[in-house]
């Protein structure tokens, strides 16, 4: 699904991403963890082009990702973002509609129909009409995460996903990307839920100073880690 | 789109049904404030300078038609050709001399001094070291720099309120024409003129330097007319004012200035005529400031995002800077005596492409800082939804801003309501204007200019309530 080829990024003259090399297959599930600044976040938003790379390329299905190749994939690869960024001028349903609609993937009453069966499944059919400002942060996620579902995606990024959320709020978000999960969409989560990785990954990648310091099996990641800094962070987490 | 396709054709009608310039007219342009010579009545510009300009127009085979312009404007919209001849009581002087040319002299002004009544000033002598107030242009203030150069001097634009520094005693004299002199202390119990002529002006009319043919023409009119007495006749005519009661009672006082000042000659169709202009072209100065500034602000908006369009976006870098950065008085002069110099449109486009230039750049700005403040994951999110620059504006970010300005949006409307008060100097009649008329006729300065501001009142107070209302809609609550 991504082939990652010497990937280089710097703001300014900060090296934020060091040569990356990196591969996910369709429908992988991998976490990618590490400390505070060490990229995580860059990463992800290299795969979907809102940082452009400074060196090397991403090839995504075979074709390399730039400006253009992208508007072609149109939605396809789907973001949750930490701050959840529902649209807030919009209702919920519109939150929902409004991308598949302007995209043409649907009609106006198909991406009604299908929005309806979606906010259903999370229990959220009374907000139908609501506003994000009257919804609660783990509410907004939920619909946020829906919300890239409609557009079909072959892929979604998430970025820390739970860490704007009271705690209490977390569970019914991370249950939510796990029901998810069992589709046959790619799926690539930056998060320090080391529970949730557990369960959710197939696969997790350490990062550190804009390298990937280690990256497989998750079992083999969590349980027998083989870099000091992996050791350290874990027992950090933990 | 459609509405707005209708409403460019529309502008573009007004506009070039105004720009076919008339062969059969003969323009003449004045301030219309200066009784006997030119002043209102009854709605029309009559006096002097009419009567004799009806008598070359005559003589011509045209039609006359009059223009009422700020008398700091008159030189330069016969200068610019924009008018054939200026007749406004001008003083002739070696400067004016050098712009344009002059006809013969046809009238003789009896310059006088206007002082409170208490005034100790008793003679002319005792003026040298006094606070002397004249109007701007005309050549009393020439006269005083030459003959007090210790004399304090202050210039008015209108001589009306130069009448109100005398009355409040923030200057000591007043140098004016004796014909409204005469009006003046009439109509201000508390002033009187000075006994005697502190000097004699003689008035000419203007044509555009080398206009040798109209200005033959003009002359043999005037010398005519001087033959059969024709001009002392007319003065005469004009002279005959009405009657004014001076009382001291405060109720009497006000019941007649408000008479004088709405119902004599119908004279409230003034604050109607301003009233109707000022609202015409604020509405189309709004409708064409929002669009140059959404506009802008979404070229501007879109270099920022994509680093497209870099050249228009810097343009309109440009516009914004330079409109926001020169008075909007300026840009009006601009507009109409360089930009359209050569075109005949109706002063009233001028006003709206004015001030809707004007606001646009203003506009621009409220969206770009509206645009900016948005946060960024709104357009991220929108972005990985696959949706493009143009549906992210639309869509997101636009109606976001919109809610979030509008307040700025509601100042800046009513700011240009305001601000086209100034379009009276291009001789449309708005509000200002129309109190200017009325207070040319009435001699009283104030009464006619707090109607005005309560109009002005009344329209910002009506538009504030208007804004609360789409602001709650705005907000969905
Ligand atoms: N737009 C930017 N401009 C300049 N520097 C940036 C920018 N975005 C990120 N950085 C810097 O790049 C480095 C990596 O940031 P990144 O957000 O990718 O880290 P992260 O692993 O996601 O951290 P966190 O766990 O705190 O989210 C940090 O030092 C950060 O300050
Ligand atoms: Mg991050």
């Amino acid at each position: 699904m991504y082939k990652v080829v010497n990937l280089v990024k710097n703001f300014d003259n900060v090296k934020v991403l060091k040569k990356i090399n990196l591969e996910i297959k369709e429908n992988e599930k991998v976490v990618i963890i590490g400390p505070s600044g060490s990229g995580k976040s860059t990463l992800l938003r290299c795969l979907n082009l809102l940082e452009t790379p400074t060196k090397g390329y991403i090839e995504y299905k075979g074709v390399k990702l730039t400006p253009k190749s992208y508007k072609d994939i149109q939605g396809k690869i789907g973001m949750v973002f930490q701050n959840f960024c529902l649209f807030d001028n919009l209702s919920v349903i519109d939150n929902l509609t409004l991308a598949p609609v302007l995209n043409k993937i649907m009609t106006k009453k198909e991406a009604r129909k299908q929005a309806l069966e979606y906010l259903k499944q999370i229990k959220l059919a009374d907000k139908l009409d609501a506003y994000p400002s009257d919804l609660s942060g783990g509410q907004k996620q939920r619909i946020a995460i829906i919300r890239t579902l409609m557009m079909n995606p072959e892929v979604i990024l998430f970025d820390e996903p739970t860490s704007a959320l009271d705690p209490e709020m977390i569970d019914e978000v991370l249950n939510l990307i796990m029901e998810v999960a069992k589709r046959n969409i790619t799926m690539i989560v930056v998060t320090h839920e080391l529970n949730f990785a557990a369960n959710f990954a197939s696969r997790i990648i350490f990062m550190d100073q804009g390298a990937i310091l280690e990256d497989g099996d998750k079992d083999e990641v969590l349980k027998h880690p083989k870099t000091e800094r992996l050791q350290q962070f874990l027992s950090k987490i933990n | 789109m459609k509405k707005l396709i209708l409403l460019v054709s529309l502008i573009s009608l007004i506009f070039l049904s105004a720009c076919t310039k008339n062969q059969d007219e003969l323009i003449m342009v004045t301030e219309a404030g200066f009784a006997p010579y030119e002043y209102y009545n009854n709605g029309e510009i009559v006096g002097v300078d009419i009567d004799i300009a009806n008598e070359i127009a005559k003589e011509l085979n045209k039609k006359l038609v009059v223009k009422d312009v700020s008398f700091d404007f008159v030189i330069n919209e016969v200068k610019s050709g924009k008018a054939d001849f200026a007749a406004a009581g001008i003083s002739v002087t070696e400067e004016r001399k050098k712009e344009v040319d002059f006809t013969i002299e046809y009238t003789t002004s009896n310059q006088v001094v206007v002082v409170r009544k208490d005034s100790p000033i008793t003679s002319f002598a005792e003026l040298g070291d006094k606070t002397l107030v004249t109007q701007l242009g005309t050549v009393s203030d020439l006269y005083v720099s030459e003959n007090y150069p210790n004399a304090n001097l202050v210039t008015h634009k209108k001589y009306l309120s130069a009448v109100e520094d005398v009355k409040a005693k923030k200057a000591d004299a007043l140098i004016m024409d004796q014909a409204p002199a005469l009006e003046i202390v009439k109509e201000n119990s508390e002033l009187k003129i000075l006994d005697g002529i502190l000097f004699q002006d003689k008035y000419g009319m203007i044509v555009k330097k080398g206009n040798t043919e109209l200005l033959n023409s003009i002359n043999n009119v005037l010398e005519r007319l001087n033959e059969e007495g024709k001009i002392e006749e007319y003065v005469i005519k004009h002279l005959k004012q009405e009657e004014t009661t001076s009382s001291t009672n405060f109720i009497d006082n006000f019941v007649d200035s408000f008479k004088k000042t709405f119902i004599v000659e119908d004279r409230y169709l003034f604050f109607l005529e301003g009233l109707g202009y000022t609202l015409i072209i604020s509405f189309f100065a709004i409708i064409l400031g929002l669009f140059l500034g959404v506009l802008t602000s979404v070229i501007r908006d879109y270099n920022r995002e994509t680093g497209h369009l870099k050249i228009l976006s810097k343009l309109c870098d440009i516009y914004v800077y330079i409109i926001r950065g020169t008075p909007t008085l300026l840009q009006l002069m601009i507009l109409y005596y360089i930009i359209f110099k050569s075109f005949n449109i109706a002063p009233i486009i001028i006003g709206i492409l004015t001030f809707g230039i004007n606001s646009g750049a203003y506009v621009s700005e409220i969206f770009r800082a509206g645009f900016e403040g948005i946060d960024k994951g709104q357009r991220e999110a929108s972005r990985t939804l696959g949706l493009n620059y143009y549906k992210t504006i639309r869509y997101v970010i636009f109606p976001q801003a919109l809610a979030k300005i509008f307040p700025a949006l509601g100042n800046e409307v009513i700011t240009l309501v305001k601000e086209t008060s100034i379009a009276g100097y291009v001789g449309i009649i708005e509000l200002i204007k129309a109190s200017d008329i009325i207070s040319s006729r009435t001699y009283n300065y104030f009464f006619p200019l707090i109607v005005s501001a309560l109009i002005y009142l009344f329209l910002t107070f009506l538009l504030s309530k208007i804004m609360k209302v789409i602001e709650r809609k705005l907000n969905h609550v």
